[in-house]
């Protein structure tokens, strides 16, 4: 008889700590997933932002001529050498079709044009890229810059915001959201105050 | 049963220590992604840094030295290049940046010039009409180019001893200084000499000594020849010399008195001396050897008063194009147009 209690209690507290592991299983799981998606979100940021900053940088450098062709508020054209003393490449970037692949609704493709390389339309969750422009005194230039106000061009802002693609559950609340990663730099491309 | 209890809880144990394991390296992975841009970050920023110390280093007329380090934020900065066009106009530099494991390397190609200066076309140009004029002693003003040190002539671009804007007043000059003014022509009508105002706050902004307060002063040495420097005195407009100098003064460069100034002495300025004020009054005392060598511009209000008096036997304002070149490029004074910048 009390090896019957014995198993029957034995299995009760097996149960017990089942659902026990079980719970804790799930809320690792959910931690790990927010952790990879923070990853993947901070890893993208830092792409895009290193890119930007790269190439953005170098526009002008080693150009006689127009060296922003295009100054919108969601695009960007420029010519610049990318390597020391290499030769001239077109660069944009701009925005494209939205992004159907993943949960998120707010996505859009980011593209990346070269002329050397051709159109390169990322999947990077992005769901907002933003540029405004700055004369010589700092002013803010009304968007679209076009003829010979992009002359005047001497800083670029870049602003942008990645998200996860699958929203993350906090495993506390309850609450679903996307993670999300903010950048933003003015960039004084040195070589856009270069006499024409 | 204890038994296998025993296995479960290890298994248990074993199954939360790798699931732990699993999240310390997502959680790794991103901080060394973010610390990787951080790096990068500072890395710029140092070689930014070995730039801006580059260029503050000739600003003080000194030449910057290369593959130096210097340690900064705990990452360093060092000049790996540079080379200059013979005239120093043109500087190509490459620099570096280092932090942590993170390098960057910056090459730029930079344009010197010197900021506009004020055109100095004799001596002593005068700019106000009508002026008083008084040359007594042996006080002289000689318009004959001289070398920077003052005392060999050059041989070519002579200039007047002393420039007024109206005819009158070049003929009371004339009158008063007689064969003591030499120049080529010794007095002549110059409407276009500079407004030194325009050019006021730059030296003020930029001086390297600065006085601002009412006195007598003397045994002060401002600068040398190779290198210049800027000296602003406020004397405001007390037409009893609220600043005077006396007796072993030595200064190089560009010397701005705002208001009236007496100069006594052993005073020896190399360069451009800018008097400017309501009612201008520069005096040379008639006491030791004060001289300029390089030019004088002398601005102000109608009634500007110009006295030159003196014992010694040297001249009292000799211009000196070489002495004016030196402080026309004064380092400090000097802007940079980039050519090429690749980072």
């Amino acid at each position: 008889m009390s090896s019957m209690i014995d198993m029957v209690g034995a299995a009760i507290l097996f149960g017990v700590l089942i659902l026990a592991v079980g719970r804790v299983q799930g809320n690792l799981n959910q931690t790990m997933a927010q952790n990879t998606f923070n990853l993947n979100t901070q890893s993208e940021a830092i792409y895009v932002a290193r890119l930007i900053e790269y190439e953005v940088s170098k526009a002008g450098y080693g150009v006689t001529g127009s060296k922003i062709s295009v100054a919108d508020d969601q695009s960007i054209a420029f010519k610049g050498a990318m390597t020391f003393g290499g030769a001239v490449d077109s660069v944009a970037y701009y925005i494209g079709e939205a992004d159907t692949t993943t949960m998120n609704p707010n996505d859009f493709r980011f593209v990346r044009y070269a002329q050397s390389s051709g159109a390169l339309s990322q999947r990077l969750v992005m769901t907002q890229f933003a540029i405004s422009y700055f004369d010589s005194s700092n002013t803010k230039m009304t968007t679209p810059v076009t003829g010979n106000d992009l002359k005047s061009i001497r800083s670029i802002n870049v602003k942008f915001r990645v998200e996860s693609a699958e929203p993350v559950t906090d495993a506390s609340t309850g609450l679903s959201n996307y993670n999300a990663v903010s950048w933003e730099k003015l960039i004084y491309p040195r070589n856009l105050g270069k006499p024409y | 049963m204890g038994r296998t209890a025993l296995f479960l809880v290890l298994g248990l144990g074993m199954a939360m220590g790798f699931i732990g394991l699993q999240m310390y390296r997502a959680d790794e992975a991103a901080i060394q992604t973010q610390y990787a841009y951080l790096k990068y970050m500072n890395a710029r920023n140092l070689a930014r840094a070995a730039v801006h110390a580059a260029l503050r280093t000739y600003d003080k007329n000194e030449t910057p030295t290369t593959n130096t380090k210097t340690y900064f934020n705990t990452g360093d900065f060092q000049l790996d290049s540079l080379a200059s066009s013979e005239n120093l106009d043109t500087l190509r530099m490459v620099t570096r940046g280092t932090y942590a494991e993170s390098t960057y390397v910056m090459h730029l190609r930079l344009y010197r010039s010197t900021r506009p200066f004020p055109t100095v076309n004799a001596a002593i140009g005068i700019r106000a009409q009508p002026i008083h004029f008084s040359l007594s002693g042996k006080a002289s003003v000689d318009g004959r180019a001289y070398d920077s040190t003052g005392t060999n002539l050059i041989g070519s671009g002579d200039k007047p001893g002393v420039t007024t804007m109206m005819a009158s007043d070049s003929g009371t000059v004339a009158t008063e200084g007689g064969t003591l003014i030499n120049g080529s022509p010794a007095v002549k009508v110059d409407t276009s000499v500079s407004d030194p105002l325009e050019y006021l706050d730059i030296y003020k902004n930029n001086a390297d000594y600065f006085y601002n307060t009412a006195g007598t002063y003397s045994g002060q040495n401002w600068g040398s020849s190779s290198n210049p420097v800027i000296v602003y005195c406020n004397a405001g407009d007390d037409t009893s010399f609220s600043i005077k100098f006396t007796g072993g003064v030595t200064g190089y460069g560009i010397l701005v008195v705002r208001g009236n100034v007496q100069f006594n002495g052993n005073l020896n300025f190399f360069g451009l001396v800018i008097v400017d004020g309501f009612n201008t009054t520069v005096s040379f005392g008639a006491a030791g050897t004060p001289g300029i060598i390089g030019g004088l511009i002398v601005a102000g209000n109608a009634g500007a008063s110009v006295e030159l008096k003196g014992t010694g036997t040297d001249g009292k304002v000799v211009y000196s194009p070489d002495a004016l070149a030196k402080a026309k490029n004064i380092g400090k004074l000097r802007y940079y147009t980039i050519l090429d910048w690749y980072e």
